[in-house]
């Protein structure tokens, strides 16, 4: 090639670059970059304008919003940049949990669908930034294995945690999900397909470092099945801790098992002195559940949990007062990987004066919300209606606030304690004549 | 799915069988093939039929008078569907003149509801929430929509047909006619013009929840003893739409008395022995 074909070759070249710059017409990369992201940021835009539950926005002109800030989302560079603007897009709601996940905390976070349903029966929680096992199901092999609660997992299958939660945290700043999306990320990694070993890093209780091939294995409790969602266990727990009550289960889903097992559980805790109902880690599920389950602990009719509305309608979580509902004294233990329906219970429990709330915040979740996966990759997390609880107090980013705050404490896990089941038997002993139903 | 995905879901779910499942109505006896001349399509400035002419069109329609006179019972099986959720379930309906009931629905992972009501006490069982009585409104509402004769003889159930206007459904020119009844919130039928027959209801049902607006809408209209019964009917409740989607539905067998009797639970909130 010689000069003379060189000087028109660049020229060409250099018009080009400033002609797609300037007058903004993008190549072929650019312009699937271009439409990825309005994609997105339409999906985004749209959702909110169909279901917010607020039609007239509290005042915000959500067309305004569109026009502003779209052309910003077609020049976004990158993924990140995109996410700033959907993110300042979806600031002028000013709500929590209206969010956009990246790809990789979308994945951090995933479910058991998405990894696999084998469960290395370590319940996981987070504190300083450190993953610490908080419970070991009795039933699994890494109760066989003499895991204690109170260690800390270093790694899972070679991957640090420290990372991963420190990711998280950053993403969910200061909201009140934090904490409980940290440890569920934590725990995520656990999880596996049945009969894959995890392999991960301890340090015991002398901060010994300890590396175990933690099976996998099937979750303990009943299956069911509901529609599209596939099945999903339920693990039920019922004992009676000398004069004591203790009722507890993981999720609310399969109403006619778990109602039927609360009902018997409740009869068979009719003499007791009171009862704890453990909803720590419990994400939620149905909320006619949790309204059936009022029913079993309130006597008086026209009670309620809280309201949710939506566009079109308000809606009281109503409960229906059994026969035979138990009337003595009833703790509710919560922690920050309580969610939705395990706070619409506590919140309107604790509202109606009818159990003392013992353990630490909940995750502040208590919105039905999806997270749909965006063009792109992130997620993008909405609510589409609104709850206040029964004293009228939103949940969403606030979450529940016990009466009596039990934070995790790691010696005590170590020394096979549970501070904050302690605290709320101490709390029923002390109760006087408790009125008990009949 | 994440788990709140399932969680928004079932909330919905939930609140759809509590709210409404658990007393779906009975589905409206519509009319059916255009047995009366069809209506003419009013232009603009024309003036609309009366509520009663429109209605009384619509028995003629659906097979007049006569043939309902003659329906003593009805016993209806079929499916309730969820659509898009993957949740269904079989459904079971009973019904005897004049205003007895029993519907049972159990649906897949979800659990069982039945309802009904013996001519007095209406009730409801709900897998989740447990046994109660309707009063009040509520009662009013299934006395009204579970009756055989709701239809045929509306002026017993409504204090107003008022023909507010015309619309369309599907694109197809309807008449809008406001129906008061005795006791309730007013409830909205959309006639087509050309059939006469229902196609669509709008309604706020009455719930301990609160206020529930619900739209349904009846089709595949078959002739069952000179009846025309919509089989399918769809039903949009908050952001949930349903399906009930009838494989059978008899006339005047016989159904013994138990089918209608109080469960025990219902008789020790009522204090029957």
């Amino acid at each position: 090639m010689n000069r003379s074909a060189i000087g028109p070759a660049l020229a060409l070249m250099l018009f080009s670059a400033c002609a797609g710059t300037s007058s903004r017409t993008p190549r072929p990369l650019d312009r699937q970059l271009e439409q990825t992201n309005l994609e997105a940021f339409d999906s985004v835009w749209t959702t909110v304008h169909d279901k917010y539950w607020d039609a007239e926005f509290d005042g915000l002109d959500w067309s305004a919003v569109r026009e502003e800030l779209r052309p910003q989302a077609a020049d976004a560079g990158s993924a990140a940049e995109l996410r700033g603007v959907l993110g300042r897009m979806l600031e002028r709601l000013g709500q929590s949990h209206f969010a956009i996940l990246p790809a990789n905390v979308y994945a951090d976070v995933q479910s058991e669908q998405d990894h696999g349903n084998g469960t290395s029966g370590l319940g996981l929680r987070t504190h300083d930034g450190e993953a610490y096992v908080f419970s070991v199901d009795e039933e699994s092999p890494a109760a066989e294995m003499e895991i204690q609660t109170g260690w800390r997992v270093v790694s899972v299958d070679g991957k640090q945690l420290a990372p991963v939660i420190r990711r998280v945290l950053d993403q969910y700043g200061d909201s009140t999900l934090g904490p409980g999306m940290a440890s569920l990320a934590a725990e995520t990694l656990l999880r596996g397909k049945v009969g894959n070993d995890a392999v991960v890093e301890f340090l015991d209780g002398e901060d010994v470092s300890t590396f175990l091939d933690v099976p996998r294995s099937s979750p303990t409790g009943t299956t069911g099945s509901i529609g599209h969602l596939g099945t999903m266990h339920l693990d039920f727990k019922s004992r009676r801790m000398i004069d004591v009550g203790y009722i507890g289960f993981n999720v609310f889903i399969d109403p006619p098992r778990l109602m039927t097992s609360f009902a018997e559980a409740i009869e068979s805790h009719r003499e007791a002195k009171g009862i704890v109902l453990d909803l720590r880690g419990n994400p939620g599920g149905i909320v006619g559940i949790a309204m059936g389950i009022g029913g079993w602990l309130v006597s008086e009719p026209n009670q309620y949990l809280g309201t949710m509305s939506t566009r079109d309608t308000e809606l009281r979580f109503v409960l229906n007062p059994r026969r035979g509902a138990y009337g003595g004294p009833l703790a509710v233990l919560v922690d920050g990987r309580s969610m939705s329906t395990s706070e619409i219970l506590a919140a309107g429990l604790q509202d109606l004066g009818r159990a003392r709330v013992f353990g630490s915040r909940t995750a502040g979740a208590a919105l039905p919300s999806v997270i749909e996966r965006l063009p792109g990759g992130d997620g993008f997390q909405y609510a589409f209606a609104h709850y206040v609880s029964r004293d009228g107090d939103p949940l969403e980013g606030r979450g529940v606030i016990p009466d009596v705050e039990v934070p995790v404490d790691r010696k005590a896990l170590l020394a096979g304690q549970d501070p904050v089941i302690d605290a709320a038997v101490a709390w029923i002993r002390s109760v006087q004549s408790p009125e008990i139903s009949n | 799915m994440r788990y709140r995905s399932l969680v928004a879901l079932l909330l919905f779910a939930c609140l759809t069988s509590s709210g409404c499942a658990g007393r779906t109505t009975a589905p409206a006896t519509t009319p059916a093939v255009a047995v009366a001349p069809a209506a003419p399509t009013p232009g603009r400035g024309a003036s609309l039929p009366s509520g009663a002419e429109v209605l009384d069109r619509y028995i003629e329609v659906t097979g007049g008078k006569a043939s309902y006179d003659k329906i003593r019972t009805r016993h209806a099986t079929g499916k309730l569907t969820f659509s898009g959720m993957g949740i269904e379930g079989p459904l079971s309906m009973w019904q005897s003149r004049p205003d007895r009931l029993r519907l049972e629905v159990d649906l897949q992972g979800l659990g069982r509801t039945e309802s009904g009501s013996d001519g007095e006490v209406v009730w409801e069982n709900n897998f989740m929430t447990g046994p109660r009585v309707l009063t009040g409104v509520e009662r009013a509402i299934v006395m009204r929509t579970s009756s055989l004769h709701a239809e045929s003889n509306w002026r017993d159930y409504y204090n107003e047909a008022n023909c507010v206007g015309s619309g369309s459904v599907d694109d197809r020119p309807t008449y809008e006619v406001v129906l008061t009844p005795v006791e309730g919130k007013p409830v909205t039928f959309h006639f087509d013009q050309e059939t006469g027959l229902i196609a669509k209801m709008s309604m706020i049902v009455e719930s301990p929840m609160g206020e529930i607006p619900t739209e349904t809408f009846p089709g595949d209209y078959r002739e069952v003893d000179g009846i025309l019964v919509p089989f399918r009917t769809k039903s949009k409740v908050l952001t949930m739409n349903q399906i009930i989607q009838f494989d059978s539905v008899e006339h005047n067998g016989e159904i013994p008395d138990e089918r209608f009797a109080l469960p025990d639970e219902i008789r020790a909130l009522t204090g029957e022995p």
